[in-house]
């Protein structure tokens, strides 16, 4: 009995060196995984992985039209996403290589440190987000919600735009009731009547206006006050340093859609029409509910900059990082030259600059 | 394995890894501390190596520091008691519910025939869904309110305390009901003090079943218009990718699962302290 005992024993310690020499083994194996991620390391980059959102931008111009497929020479993979933060997390375990997500979470990815930077701004959001509230109630202004129930996805550029919008009349967040709802389960809380407002994007804008909606504001007047959202493109920063070529390529089909849409917007919608499963009629709607700005507007001194001098879009992640701080979502809003420096017009300018030659 | 030896001793019981239990309590829980230690031990190793970003695996500095935060001053509209007493509340509310309808269904459907065959296929079909499948419905029919989360987490537990219950009733010890019957016991009286007590033990591994079902399925309905508890803040955090509130929340969630499983065995040791024993 004894002798068996100690035998046991011996073998449990066995086991458990063996088992404690897996510990290390892991470990490395999940250094490796993290540091070999984002780009394929000395070997060849076997496709791009680019993320994006159901929006009506130029981004699904280039999707519909296969103009990546054509011309970055590498094979392209789609994958779609419901929220920057979704592609946040996917983009620092360096799944994806570039993709779109809203001003908002991009900046809690720089403030988080996702080694991510921003390279494009798709577009500015105008009317295609909006706070709707039941039509003929008497909420006829953002001061008439308090004490009523308001929803947003939390996070979201809506979520950071009906703070605003609170912040702009001068209602306390306290006086009423902020609720986290997706757009889909906003659209049945909505349905439902359990919700008083709600601030949403298209296609849930229009679905919740046909529901017996109406717009009590809309971004494009929340931006006229400061409050600037967009949508903005965003590439892992060692894919990037590694293929500065591809990057490049991208921007330049991202420009060839801008101009698309802006001289030929049938063209484009019925693109986007197509992409979305919509009336080329609604999809042109949609779209042109969105601010494009081409190549060399980004670069000017309002948005991204140019390389020597960098653009106000730095300011405004500050502002929206400073609002989130106060939110509690952040602990603490870094200085500017976090910022800046996590936004890089070189890909841009050297887009523009082969473009003109 | 089993050496028999001399004298009336009777053979140790040799667990299926081969050793033997500890006779001593504390002995065994220091070993269940080693393993944690050494988790716990390669976190800081890791973070203080400063191999991976603040990102990937923040520093249990940065994690208590998130502890002390969230405690203290809260995350988002209210301090961790009360997002983990929200969840709680919940949790709690939807697990008692289905204490009280599950335990008399597995009842009936245990003794009545009819019964089996009529719920049995409904119980086994539903059952194995994804509480997430259906979750969007739950919200149309009874809105984003508090029901529609405590219904999500009451169809969570059903099922395996109506199936444990049922099994419990199979398993009936027939000889046991007719000798109260031939004591002239009605049949009230033998199903509440004959039938009823012999099927405890299964109820409680039920119990335990179906409060771990239902705790796994507290962040999903969380996902939905909540604006305080334990697995809201988890997800929100997520959204802003604030990994130290994130281990916070894991690590409080597991303890009070954990916490939760403990009180029923107790509950269970004082109510059968027969089980396990014939």
């Amino acid at each position: 009995m004894r002798m068996n005992r100690k035998v046991n024993r011996k073998e449990g310690y066995r086991r458990g060196l063996f088992f404690a020499a897996l510990v290390p083994v892991f470990a490395l194996l999940l250094y490796g995984h993290v540091f070999a991620a984002g780009s394929g390391e000395a070997r060849e980059l076997e496709e791009v992985v680019i993320g994006f959102q159901t929006i009506p931008n130029g981004e699904i111009v280039a999707k519909a039209l296969g103009w990546h497929e054509e011309s970055l020479g590498v094979p392209i993979r789609w994958v779609q996403f419901n929220s920057g933060s979704e592609l946040n997390a996917a983009v620092a375990a360096g799944s994806v290589h570039m993709g779109l997500g809203g001003s908002s979470t991009t900046v809690s990815a720089i403030v988080q440190g996702v080694p991510a930077e921003v390279i494009w701004i798709y577009n500015i959001i105008g009317e295609n987000e909006a706070l709707v509230v039941r039509e003929g109630s008497e909420v006829e202004a953002v001061e008439d919600l308090v004490a009523k129930r308001a929803a947003a996805p939390f996070g979201a550029t809506t979520h950071y735009h009906l703070l605003a919008a609170l912040r702009l009349f001068d209602v306390d967040p306290e006086d009423l009731t902020i609720m986290d709802l997706s757009p889909s389960d906003m659209l049945a809380a909505w349905q439902r009547g359990d919700i008083d407002a709600g601030f949403v994007w298209e296609p849930t804008l229009a679905a919740m206006l046909e529901h017996g909606g109406e717009v009590l504001i809309t971004s494009r007047e929340i931006a006229e006050h400061g409050f600037l959202t967009g949508d903005i493109g965003i590439a892992h920063t060692r894919f990037a340093a590694r293929h500065p070529e591809i990057v490049v390529e991208y921007l330049r089909n991202q420009m060839q859609a801008v101009e698309l849409i802006r001289s030929d917007p049938e063209a484009a919608a019925e693109a986007i029409a197509g992409e979305f499963g919509l009336s080329q009629h609604e999809a042109l709607r949609q779209m042109s509910s969105l601010i494009f700005l081409d190549g060399d507007e980004q670069l000017g001194a309002a948005y991204l900059g140019t390389p020597d001098t960098p653009g106000g879009l730095a300011e405004v992640f500050l502002e929206t990082a400073q609002f989130l701080e106060e939110q509690g979502t952040i602990r603490e809003a870094p200085n500017l030259q976090t910022f800046q420096d996590a936004i890089n017009p070189s890909f841009l300018q050297q887009a523009i600059d082969e473009q003109k030659r | 394995m089993q050496l028999r030896t001399k004298g009336s001793r009777q053979p140790k019981r040799v667990s299926v890894l081969g050793q033997t239990p500890q006779k001593n309590g504390h002995l065994r829980w220091s070993q269940g501390l080693i393993g944690i230690g050494l988790v716990v031990a390669l976190w800081a190793l890791i973070a203080h190596l400063e191999v991976l970003p603040e990102l990937f695996v923040p520093r249990p500095s940065s994690v208590l520091r998130a502890f002390a935060e969230v405690t203290a001053t809260g995350y988002r509209g209210g301090t961790l008691f009360q997002h983990v007493g929200r969840s709680m509340s919940r949790l709690l509310s939807g697990f008692v519910l289905a204490a009280l309808t599950a335990i008399p269904l597995g009842m009936v459907m245990g003794f009545s025939h009819t019964a089996r065959r009529v719920l049995d296929p409904l119980i086994e079909l539903y059952r194995p869904l994804p509480p997430l499948a259906y979750y969007t419905l739950l919200i149309v029919w009874m809105g984003i309110g508090e029901a529609s989360k405590i219904a999500l987490l009451y169809l969570a537990a059903v099922p395996p305390i109506t199936i444990a219950t049922m099994s419990g009733v199979a398993a009936l010890n027939q000889q046991r009901v007719e000798t109260a019957y031939a004591l002239g016991a009605a049949k009230r009286q033998v199903l509440w003090h004959v039938a009823f007590p012999s099927c405890l033990p299964d109820i409680f591994t039920g119990l335990r079943v179906g409060i771990g079902f239902a705790y796994t399925t507290l962040v999903s309905s969380e996902i939905v218009a909540a604006a305080q508890g334990v697995g809201w803040m988890v997800l929100d955090a997520g959204r802003f990718l604030r990994t130290d509130i994130i281990f916070v929340g894991i690590i409080v969630m597991s303890i009070t699962g954990w916490g939760l499983d403990r009180f029923i065995r107790i509950v269970e040791h004082y109510v059968v302290p027969w089980k396990g024993q014939g």
